[in-house]
Formats: C-alpha cells, sequence, structure tokens
C-alpha cells in the first residue's frame, strides 16, 4: 500500500468523522450541538463571524478564481 | 348543564381566527390562508434562488482558474455576500435574538471543535510533507477532483449554499 493510498483513506476518514459528528448530533436528542448551533456561536461574536466570512470568501477565491 | 367556559363554543382568537357561518353552530377557521400563501412565495423564492444557483454554477465550472472571467464569476458572490454582512452588521439594530442567541446553548460543542482540530492538524500534516503526490492537501484533492467540469460546478453550488447559510447565520443572530 503506497503512502498515497493511505493519505487517500485518512481523508475520507475525516470526512467520515464530520457527518459522524454531524449524525451524533441529530441521535443525541438535543444533548450534542447541531451544526446549526456550532455556527450560531461561531456568528455570536463580529470577530468570529468575520473570521468565518473572510475563511469562505478565500476557499472560494483559492479554488475557483486563483 | 352548562359546560366549563372556554371548552365549548364558538372561538375567535382575535384576528387570527375567521367565523364562518352564523348562529350558535358557527364554525372557526383559522387565517391560515395568509401563512399558507406566505409560505407558497417562500418556496417559490427559494426554489428560484436555487435553480439560478445552480445554473450559475454550471458556468463558473466552465471558466479557467487564473482568467479574468473565473475572477468575475468568483467576485460577484464574493461581493454579495458583503453587501448582505454590511447590511446586517450595520443597518440592523441589535435585537432580542442578538440578545438570545449570546447565550450559551447549554450543547455540548467539544466534538465539533475535536473533529475540526483533528482535520487541520492532518492539513497541516499534509502540507509540510512532500512530495505532494504522497501527501495531498485538500487543495491539491481539490485539483484533481475538479478536472471534471459537473463535479467542480456540484462544489461551486455546494461554496454558495455554505455561504447563504454563513450570511443567513450572521443575519439573524444580529436582526
Amino acid at each position: 500500500m503506497t503512502w498515497h493510498a493511505v493519505s487517500l483513506g485518512i481523508w475520507a476518514a475525516m470526512a467520515l468523522l464530520l457527518v459522524g459528528v454531524g449524525v451524533a448530533a441529530v441521535v443525541s436528542n438535543g444533548r450534542l450541538a447541531s451544526v446549526g448551533d456550532f455556527g450560531r456561536v461561531l456568528m455570536r461574536s463580529r470577530l468570529s463571524g468575520a473570521v468565518v466570512i473572510v475563511i469562505w470568501m478565500w476557499l472560494g477565491w483559492h479554488f475557483f478564481a486563483r | 348543564m352548562s359546560s366549563p367556559t372556554g371548552s365549548i363554543g364558538p372561538k375567535v382568537h382575535g384576528s387570527r381566527g375567521r367565523r364562518q357561518g352564523g348562529g350558535h353552530g358557527e364554525l372557526i377557521v383559522p387565517a391560515l390562508e395568509g401563512r399558507e400563501s406566505k409560505a407558497s412565495l417562500h418556496r417559490g423564492l427559494v426554489g428560484s434562488a436555487v435553480g439560478v444557483a445552480a445554473l450559475y454554477s454550471w458556468f463558473a465550472a466552465l471558466s479557467t482558474p487564473f482568467t479574468s472571467r473565473a475572477d468575475v464569476m468568483t467576485a460577484l458572490p464574493l461581493i454579495a455576500a458583503l453587501v448582505a454582512v454590511v447590511l446586517f452588521g450595520h443597518l440592523r439594530p441589535r435585537g432580542t435574538s442578538e440578545r438570545l442567541a449570546s447565550r450559551p446553548t447549554g450543547r455540548r460543542l467539544w466534538p465539533w471543535w475535536a473533529a475540526l482540530g483533528v482535520v487541520g492538524a492532518w492539513e497541516l500534516f499534509c502540507y509540510f510533507e512532500l512530495p505532494r503526490f504522497e501527501h495531498p492537501t485538500f487543495s491539491s484533492l481539490y485539483d484533481s477532483a475538479s478536472s471534471s467540469q459537473p463535479f467542480k460546478a456540484v462544489l461551486f453550488f455546494g461554496w454558495l449554499v455554505l455561504g447563504w447559510a454563513i450570511v443567513r447565520a450572521y443575519g439573524r443572530v444580529r436582526s
């Protein structure tokens, strides 16, 4: 097995981890924060909200423009 | 024999209810028509926005990075998001919902921080390791995937949806 395949497998595991946290939040009957709760917490202050928006803007510019 | 007050008989809930018929046997019909038409209008607007965004994503995916066309197609949603954020942040007064939103949710957030920390650490590890083929970063994975135009359109659409969700959350906290 090459390092390339191992890296891809770990990336797939990372994606499953994020999906798993989202699913766990849904089935936890409100004990874990949902993705919406997490987003609202990030948006509570102007600074963290601005950071999230700048990251989103950078991602789009980096991937689709430059 | 009289029934307890309020348990049986005609009721009108302020302006939200509407009497139908007359006399003692009148029926109460909630004023749902206005809400239904609003919901229908909302569904139509959302459906139209999704359609426009999907079409826009398809054309954006046709553009090649490092060209002026790609710059413009990417910059337009950025400008729209910025305008929305400025409007939400400065024109709308801080109200009750912001104070409520500032309260802790009471739900555990640590799984999200832990998961994002692990993903970030893995991204950094791959970024500093070479060769890139053996240690692909999120960016290099995207480069491989974006050679397919339909897949790139789906990614662009996902980026638009994410931006809409972020701006909406920003506005809800501050409205």
